[in-house]
């Protein structure tokens, strides 16, 4: 036991002190939350408009009936008398103005007339600002087309006819996403550390010289493991926490309805578990890679395909729009059975049956990769061969 | 003289991928490393193992030092089996290999440490023994240093006396004055003699005459798998150098004219 404790105090050692490792534990979820937030941002401008910024309409002909149409869609906007069409225009493509709306002459009177009067709407849609103004207003523009001079009516009251609570649309579009982008996370943060591991070892020569010492090879093996593991905990944990305080954020916010208050706090204790049993799980996997390597490079090619057998599991947690499985041996199955844990958990629909089968399912594997890693520092073709 | 090390018709063959194969030029994918190899190492005497790239040497010594198993044969430090028992055999030697690069992060202090704790020494032990040994070799003043921080000559040092920090009585070191400067290399031979004074049986395996003729008591000569020759230095060199001895066998054992 204290060979297991010295292996992994030393392995922590040589990760929590060095300030380029502890960087790039830490920088991953750090960045995750301002690109994510950034993103988020971007997305909301263009679907929700910008709220700091006034768009400016340039407009010919507007009837007054039209001012309640353009407050309809929550924009800040100032609107001009357009000097003509073809100055319309080229302010647009100067982008002095955003969006040109002309309307026929006499609209209104057209209209009450059943004539079919007309609006044209003039935008760029290479500028972002121009672009969004033209989404919004034209929508607004055929809402209210539909309304004056229906052929029939669709959902045309003014309740809502969506049923679905803020949580449920939460937890639709968070355990859509959150499986397979933390799968991901988790596995590039054990990456970073394990590869290097056994397979250094093995390139500098100081694995000689470990299995030289009258240590367990299972021992190495679990101290380790072990400290990999504590590693790569610490990287995938602030990943989490990253990720799950942006993921609303890049999903449209306030606008879209998702929010984080749809979960409790045994939630994320549920998460927490299945991510430390994964986090041991691809550690595993990692320095098996690594002992297999003959160099550090090598690892780092080997490991790459072993990512995208883990992308192509985890992505069909997307598929049935993150509706968990409900086949218990599917939770048997590694790396799915964590994602599709963690769509249980964030979609509400929680199975502690399922969550147990997937914590002792991967600890077998674990056990088995622990016991795998042990016959490989016994194989002499594989730790001497150059 | 008390027997240290007996070796038994050691046999080993590896399998190449076509690659090797290709690159050993050879008709099938199997090379035989090690062919029968018996020999003996007695108590105090430095034993040298000498032969080109590629003779065996080292896999010699790694079967010797528990790494790899043998296909037949056996190997036994002080009694004990490097083939049925390797987890009481390791605890019986020290191993040192030129290819060992220590991890650059480290400090030769806490790598010092480290190693002594996975040999089971005593900390109050230990701690002695690393401020005699670190002050033997100059490395007192750079025990806080990283290894990155190093001279290639002081890497070195460190490597060493971290093969030995359980005071074994039967050490093995693989080419160990491979790319020293000569200072270094002195340092580290003077020391290789002190520890034979000291009662400890030495394995070196090198390629380099001078080095067998400065230090080793007895000489085995490795070609193609085969240890062609056994003896004492000084029968070996009574009528020509040890080089002239060698390449003479050479020629014999190989056929090709150097």
């Amino acid at each position: 036991m204290s060979d297991i404790i010295t292996i992994m105090k030393k392995e922590l050692k040589r990760f929590f002190s060095d300030k380029r490792i502890l960087l790039s534990l830490i920088l991953p979820g750090v960045l995750i939350y301002v690109m994510y937030s950034f993103m988020g941002s971007i997305f909301e401008n263009v679907f929700s408009g910008n709220k700091d910024y006034t768009y400016i309409i340039a407009e010919e002909n507007k009837p007054d009936s039209f001012d309640d149409v353009l407050k309809r869609t929550g924009i800040k906007y100032e609107i001009k008398k357009a000097e003509n069409e073809e100055k319309a225009k080229a302010d647009i493509k100067d982008g002095n103005v955003d969006i040109y709306i002309k309307f026929d002459e006499n609209f209104d009177e057209k209209t009450s007339e059943n004539a079919v009067p007309s609006v044209e709407v003039y935008y760029d849609s290479a500028n972002v600002n121009s672009q969004t103004a033209y989404t919004l207003i034209y929508s607004a523009l055929l809402e209210r087309s539909v309304k004056v001079t229906p052929v029939y009516l669709v959902n045309a009251g003014e309740e809502s006819y969506d049923l679905a609570t803020k949580q449920e649309l939460s937890a639709m579009m968070i355990t859509m996403m959150l499986p397979f982008i933390l799968m991901i996370f988790l596995f590039t943060g054990c990456m970073a550390v394990s590869t290097e591991s056994i397979a250094g070892e093995k390139e500098r020569g100081t694995i000689a010289t470990l299995l030289v010492t009258p240590v367990k090879r299972s021992h190495i093996a679990i101290g380790k493991i072990l400290a990999l593991s504590i590693t790569s905990l610490v990287s995938a944990v602030i990943s989490f926490i990253g990720l799950i305080f942006s993921l609303p954020k890049l999903m449209g916010g306030e606008a879209t309805g998702i929010s984080l208050s749809a979960y409790g706090f045994s939630t994320y204790i549920g998460t927490l578990g299945v991510i430390i049993v994964t986090v041991l799980l691809f550690t595993v996997i990692l320095s098996i890679v690594s002992a297999l390597s003959k160099s550090i490079k090598e690892a780092s090619q080997f490991a790459m395909p072993v990512m995208i057998v883990v992308m192509a599991v985890s992505v069909l947690s997307m598929v049935n729009q993150g509706a968990a499985n409900t086949n218990w041996w599917a939770y048997l199955i590694p790396v799915y059975n964590s994602a599709q844990c963690i769509s249980g958990l964030f979609s509400l629909s929680f199975n502690s049956l399922f969550f147990v089968i997937t914590v002792i399912s991967n600890i077998v594997f674990v056990g088995l990769g622990v016991f795998a890693l042990a016959k490989i520092f016994n194989s002499e073709k594989i730790m001497f061969n150059k | 003289m008390e027997e240290i090390l007996k070796v038994e018709g050691l046999k080993k063959t590896f399998k190449l991928s076509r690659k090797q194969q290709k690159t050993e030029k050879l008709a099938d994918r199997t090379k035989v490393a090690v062919n029968g190899i018996s020999f003996s190492a007695y108590k105090g005497e430095i034993f040298g193992l000498l032969g080109p790239n590629g003779a065996g040497k080292t896999t010699t010594l790694r079967i010797i030092s528990t790494l790899i198993k043998p296909d037949d044969g056996d190997a036994f430090i002080d009694g004990v089996s490097v083939v049925k028992n390797p987890d009481k055999a390791r605890a019986k030697l020290g191993f040192l290999t030129s290819e060992l690069k220590l991890e650059d992060f480290f400090t030769p202090d806490y790598l010092y440490d480290y190693f002594s704790s996975l040999h089971g020494v005593e900390k109050s032990v230990a701690a002695e023994r690393k401020a005699k040994l670190f002050d033997r070799f100059g490395i007192t003043e750079f025990a806080h240093v990283k290894i990155g921080d190093l001279s290639t000559g002081m890497k070195q040092k460190i490597s060493l006396v971290i093969s030995i920090v359980h005071d074994p009585d039967f050490i093995i070191f693989d080419e160990p004055t491979n790319g020293l400067d000569v200072i270094t290399a002195k340092t580290v031979t003077d020391f290789l003699i002190e520890l034979k004074n000291l009662g400890k049986t030495i394995i070196i395996s090198t390629h380099i005459f001078s080095l067998v003729e400065k230090i080793c008591d007895r000489v085995g000569v490795i070609i193609n798998g085969k240890m062609v020759l056994i003896g004492k230095l000084k029968e070996l060199t009574e009528l020509k150098p040890l080089e002239d001895v060698f390449f003479d066998l050479y020629l014999k054992e190989s056929g090709e004219n150097v």
